[in-house]
């Protein structure tokens, strides 16, 4: 049974790159842009991880963080946040919120990312 | 002329023109309305203790208005509750606390024109006392109660405040606080060492400060800072001093015009020092709202520009590893060379963004327990291939000595040494890197030598300068843009530690050194 990724990323051209990766790595990926879609999907698929990025259309990475804390039926899944928005508020915010690592996308190849995911799912 | 006939006219003035001063900046507002019934409770206050005294040869008069002196603070002390209510939040009460309010307000009215209120009056010495009824007593009952609820009222709102908002109740609560500490002086402790000469002017003094500071914080909508205030209240206070000494003079006219001259003299050179210290605090303001603006637009450009360059290393990446089939070894390597490019801008803008932090005081600084020996192996291996492919060796020797793991922001120790690892291997074209771990008394030392072109004591003693590279960089390599080092140093010296260079000579290698701190 391959396991269930939930990607929450606006940008088409870099969420196209990493569902492609993951899937090459054998993952099932679940793909969403915003941050209200993400939870409706988390609820109904119960992903094993999150992968989340912070700006994003309406609601934002850190509200996403916040709901998900509050349920608890979501609030032990694994939330990796990775974004090019590097501001140590927003970073703080999502430690404290839950997020489990906060990486900075163009620091990292999608083959990176893929090795910190796994490593979380052991 | 005595001071005590001098003065409250000159603070009764100065009351009206505030109160008056607030409510033509904007009659509409309730909150400025509010302060021009506090400002004429206050003068009414004054005004009734300056009749008394005036009139202490006629003691009807003089008990009339000495009934009359509890009028202003029983007005007063329910408009300062209605004021706390409104300033700067907004809150309502209900209609039968209102009805009791007017209530009490009017039982104390009419109580303060019987013998409860002032039981008689005499004069000694030309001075007017006078001795209080019962009623008198319940009037300290009534107008601390109301003064701890606005008192109570502005520290809540105070909590709940951010920004400028705050910052008004702050300059109200200093106010207060200054009007009490003043008023307590005067009134109590100078008392007490048998000092009664300031009895007249202390409550005159604190109610000035009060309302001044209040004003300011209405009519400010943006508030420079107490600086500003401090030195304004300072000009006033000296300036009434200066009027009233200059008054006193009269009717020796030749004394007062001088003492006069030189009120106006110090009015003017105040005025200008209020302007200066005006001036400069803008000024500042102006470089804060700069450098502000500055931060926000390199973090979202750096953001912006970090979006392409993360799809170009991915992808670059992922054709690299093979994921869309084999790729033709001609390809490999202008595809090698674009990922190297690449990761040069990616570096580029992190290190703008680390500047920036740097200079705006918002880097983050998160020390966690790591092991040198792992960060710096880590490093070793993330490097190793640099080195080999220009046939340098990259050795990693750890002294016997075991070091205990040390506090540090793991991430920026580990950027440090890569950056200056890297550089060895970038600037070394015979040898290699030798990276040395040991401890020397409290300190953890991590040596990186090579045996490169080594350096001059004039280039060694700008390369840790921003926007600096040895001359041997600038002729071998153009890509650095001399930031990596500076923000090597800031970095270190983020953890007490030090870095330096040192080399024998051109030709003779470099060895740098990093010095940081054991704490257990």
């Amino acid at each position: 049974m391959p396991k269930k990724i939930l990607l929450i990323e606006d940008e088409g051209l870099l969420s196209e790159m990493y569902e492609e990766k993951l899937k090459e790595e054998g993952f099932e990926v679940i793909s969403v842009t915003e941050a209200r879609d993400g939870l409706r999907l988390a609820k109904k698929e119960k992903p094993d991880l999150i992968l989340l990025d912070i700006l994003l259309p309406r609601e934002n990475g850190i509200e996403f963080l916040m709901w998900l804390k509050e349920d608890p039926e979501l609030s032990f899944i694994p939330v990796l946040v990775f974004s090019n928005f590097d501001d140590p508020e927003t970073k703080k915010k999502a430690f404290h919120f839950g997020a489990k690592e906060y990486l900075i996308k163009t620091n990292y190849t999608p083959k990176e990312v893929v090795e910190k995911i796994k490593n979380y799912l052991k | 002329m005595p001071i005590s006939i001098i003065f409250p006219p000159i603070i009764s003035l100065l009351i009206l023109i505030l109160g008056f001063f607030v409510f033509f900046s904007n009659p509409k507002i309730i909150v400025n309305r509010l302060f021009l019934f506090l400002s004429l409770c206050g003068f009414l206050w004054h005004l009734t203790n300056f009749l008394v005294d005036l009139f202490g040869n006629n003691l009807k008069l003089a008990l009339l208005f000495s009934r009359l002196t509890v009028l202003g603070p029983i007005l007063l002390a329910p408009t300062m509750f209605l004021f706390s209510l409104n300033f700067p939040l907004k809150e309502t009460i209900s209609f039968s606390k209102k009805f009791l309010m007017l209530f009490f307000s009017l039982v104390f009215f009419f109580f303060s024109f019987t013998k409860w209120n002032v039981e008689k009056v005499w004069v000694e010495e030309g001075k007017v006392y006078f001795r209080p009824g019962i009623f008198y007593y319940f009037l300290f009952f009534y107008l601390g109660i109301y003064f701890s609820l606005a008192f109570y009222n502005f520290l809540k709102s105070w909590r709940k405040l951010t920004g400028n908002e705050k910052l008004q109740v702050e300059y109200l609560l200093f106010g207060f606080l200054f009007a009490t500490i003043s008023g307590l002086t005067t009134n109590l402790i100078l008392p007490l060492f048998g000092y009664n000469q300031l009895l007249n002017i202390g409550p005159s003094v604190s109610l000035i400060i009060f309302l001044g500071f209040t004003a300011f914080a209405i009519v400010k909508k943006q508030l420079f800072g107490i600086r500003i205030v401090l030195t304004s209240l300072l000009v006033v206070l000296i300036s009434i001093f200066l009027l009233v000494y200059s008054l006193m003079a009269l009717p020796n006219w030749k004394e007062f015009a001088r003492q006069f001259t030189f009120f106006l003299i110090f009015v003017y050179l105040g005025y200008l020092l209020i302007k200066s210290v005006v001036m400069e605090i803008k000024r500042r303001e102006e470089l804060e709202r700069i450098d502000r603006v500055k931060s926000e637009f390199i973090s979202i450009v750096s953001h912006q520009l970090r979006t392409p360059l993360t799809a170009i290393k991915g992808y670059i990446s992922m054709i690299l590893e093979g994921t869309y089939g084999n790729i033709p070894e001609k390809m490999e390597k202008p595809l090698v060379h674009v990922y190297k490019s690449n990761e040069r801008l990616i570096k580029l803008v992190n290190d703008i963004l680390n500047l920036s932090k740097l200079e705006t005081g918002k880097i983050e600084f998160e020390p966690k327990p790591t092991s040198l020996k792992e960060l710096i192996t880590e490093v070793v291996e993330e490097l190793r291939i640099n080195a080999e492919k220009k046939g340098l060796f990259l050795k990693f020797e750890q002294s016997e000595e075991q070091l205990p793991e040390l506090i540090v922001d793991r991430e920026k120790l580990r950027q440090v040494i890569l950056n200056v690892v890297d550089n060895a291997i970038k600037y070394t074209q015979r040898g290699g890197v030798t990276i040395k771990l040991k401890r020397i008394n409290d300190r953890a030392k991590i040596e990186i030598s090579d045996t490169g072109e080594g350096m001059t004591k004039e280039e060694i003693d700008n390369l840790f300068q921003m926007f600096s590279r040895g001359s041997i960089g600038t002729q071998l390599h153009t890509e650095g843009a001399g930031l990596g080092l500076y923000i090597a140093k800031r970095f270190v010296e983020m953890h007490q530690g030090k870095i330096w260079a040192e080399s024998p000579g051109k030709g003779k290698g470099t060895t740098f050194v990093i010095h940081l701190p054991i704490k257990s």
